[in-house]
């Protein structure tokens, strides 16, 4: 079964300025979901706002009944959902199968006193390598395993933030402009990818200014502008809507 | 087709080497009597201050050069073994050894309850915290009776050994070369970990590390608390050294002496504090022989001075400390001679399977163009 996600009034203020202002979606159907807006839209703040790093000024939160408003980023991430960055932030001084193993022994680490064992024991179970080989098999990257992460080119490193995203299984997977600063053949291989996750049952919320690869993967594609949603649909109905073409200001048909 | 794990460069090292590179370690460390003994200006005291420096300084490796966070409370829990060790054994007549270990306790201790205040927020509240926690017990310390107010305390009975008792430097020496190799042994299981992979995360990402399930507060915590555990560890092996302690045990500058001590020798490596701890000592000692002889007014302050100049001069050439470079040093040999597997160059991996990935090693990272 396929994550439920409900966002409900969603506010956010820095200051003075609202950069998200009401925000009210569900989603329970599953693929990706393509969220899209101009520069300033609020789209990374809603991105942070879903998975901790920032807290709500009003409004509520909940995966699959959970309320995840509010929560710190650690819990969140262990109630199912994990996330990519804007800019990359993988654990470069790691190698590329670490960068994986880290959430795989977070969870594991995360229960109290199991936990502190497996810490200072610090052994980790062949299970978590045979997923992490797996993962890293699945994004292309096996090869690479030992390399440290900080020597992978650019694209390479996103398809390892892409790894370490999944390797908890998560329920719900935020991806914050994963296509930006890769060649056309890198977004169709990542692209791709996304399409076979979200096939297995994740739940992938994607922020992208590559507007014409959003319209090509989603299933649903949400607006945003000035923080309130603008138009809400399948990707025929919001290119066609004219609200939308107002705001890109033909920014659609690059 | 994986490629081979070199030792200098890969953070897990087969066994056998590990156990080689210990093995020259202690060699390195139990031979220092007899160099320090015969050559000027250096003494055995000189050897006995190193190794009880770069105890203390070790649990800055996990805490600061993997998690990447800046204590500058290193004295004040250095300080809390020594006043503990101090109390209990020369006012209380206690066991020396059980001092040591409630020396320990309560710094640990002490750490883990701030650790539960401090990092609860992010930021370098760290830093600041723990100059104000040396601060206070520095001023606590010059005002208590039991602490001997501004003399210090004292008749600190020296250890005994095996039926030995440690008076003498060299003797001393041995003793605390060993608890230093011990102490680096369990750093080096700690940072090989999965706790030490996991901070190294938070270090490189704090973001990251937190949305991939870290509870990034918690394994901080866990780093602080271990730092100070083996500086009081320090600090008592100092109090029954001296078998006096006065308040600079608890000094601000000791706690930036032990930064600049991994800083030198190499944050990320559990041999640097032991090499920080050499170069450290033999500046303290060159310029205590040599500057009088330049000047008639040099005193303390000219330390301060030296530390503050070997600092720029390490940030300036070695960013990575002397055992961080030497290793670099070791890779870019390494790299450039031609047994090189095909897999081990991403560019080359990533051209077989991906012709597009290949020319992207170049590439700058986009700036964040939309911050809303």
């Amino acid at each position: 079964m396929t994550a439920t996600l409900e966002i409900s009034g969603l506010v956010k203020h820095f200051g003075g300025v609202t950069a998200v202002n009401g925000l009210t979606l569900r989603h329970d159907t599953g693929g990706i979901v393509g969220l899209i807006g101009p520069n300033g839209a609020g789209k990374t703040t809603v991105l942070n706002l879903l998975s901790g790093a920032l807290r709500p000024s009003a409004g509520s939160v909940t995966l699959d009944g959970h309320r995840i408003d509010g929560r710190l980023p650690d819990r969140i991430a262990r109630l199912g959902v994990a996330r990519t960055f804007q800019n990359l932030q993988t654990f470069t001084s790691l190698t590329v199968r670490e960068n994986v193993l880290v959430p795989l022994a977070a969870r594991a680490a995360a229960r109290p006193f199991v936990g502190l064992l497996a810490l200072l024991t610090g052994r980790d179970a062949a299970a978590h390598r045979d997923r992490a080989d797996e993962l890293l098999a699945d994004v292309g990257l096996l090869d690479l395993a030992d390399q440290p992460a900080g020597s992978l080119p650019y694209g390479l490193q996103r398809r390892l933030e892409v790894a370490r995203a999944l390797a908890p299984n998560p329920r719900l997977l935020l991806l914050d402009e994963p296509l930006a600063g890769l060649s056309r053949a890198e977004s169709a291989a990542l692209t791709t990818l996304f399409t076979e996750v979200a096939a297995r049952g994740v739940t992938i919320l994607l922020v992208e200014h590559d507007v014409a690869s959003v319209m090509a993967v989603s299933k649903r594609v949400i607006v945003l502008d000035h923080g309130a949603l603008l138009a809400d649909g399948t990707p025929q109905q919001v290119a066609a809507d004219p609200a939308v073409r107002a705001a890109y200001l033909g920014e659609i048909d690059e | 087709m994986k490629p081979r794990a070199r030792w200098w460069s890969a953070r897990e090292p087969s066994r056998i080497t590990r156990l080689l590179g210990l093995a020259v370690f202690a060699a390195v460390l139990f031979s220092v009597p007899a160099v320090f003994t015969r050559i000027e200006p250096y003494t055995m005291s000189d050897g006995v201050q190193m190794a009880i420096l770069a105890i203390a300084a070790l649990g800055l490796v996990p805490l600061t050069g993997y998690a990447n966070q800046i204590s500058l409370g290193q004295a004040a829990f250095y300080g809390t073994g020594a006043y503990t060790s101090a109390i209990l054994t020369a006012h209380s007549g206690w066991n020396p050894w059980l001092a040591l270990l409630i020396g320990a306790v309560v710094a640990g201790g002490g750490a883990y309850v701030l650790g539960l205040f401090i990092f609860r927020v992010s930021g370098h509240y760290l830093a600041l915290a723990t100059i104000a926690l040396g601060l206070v017990l520095a001023i606590v310390a010059r005002q208590l009776t039991i602490t001997g107010g501004s003399e210090g305390l004292p008749g600190i009975p020296y250890l005994t050994v095996f039926g030995t008792e440690l008076t003498g430097d060299v003797a001393y020496y041995y003793f605390a070369a060993a608890v230093l190799l011990v102490a680096t042994m369990v750093v080096g299981l700690v940072v090989r970990s999965s706790l030490g992979r996991s901070l190294t995360a938070v270090g490189d990402s704090a973001f990251a590390a937190a949305a991939s399930g870290i509870d990034i507060a918690r394994y901080k915590r866990v780093a602080f608390v271990l730092a100070a555990v083996l500086a009081a560890l320090a600090g008592s092996l100092y109090a029954h050294w001296v078998t006096y302690v006065d308040v600079h045990t608890l000094d601000l500058l000791l706690s930036i002496q032990m930064l600049i001590v991994v800083a030198v020798g190499g944050m990320r490596s559990v041999w640097g504090p032991a090499v920080g701890a050499f170069v450290v000592v033999s500046l303290v000692r060159f310029s205590k022989e040599w500057l009088p002889a330049l000047s008639e007014k040099a005193g303390g302050q000219v330390e301060i001075v030296a530390y503050g100049v070997a600092l720029i001069l390490v940030l300036l050439f070695l960013p990575r400390g002397v055992v961080g470079e030497i290793a670099d040093l070791f890779t870019r040999l390494g790299a450039s001679s031609p047994p090189l597997p095909a897999s081990a160059s991403p560019a080359a991996s990533a051209g077989g399977g991906d012709a597009a990935s290949a020319g992207s090693a170049a590439r700058p990272a986009p700036v964040g163009k939309e911050r809303s």
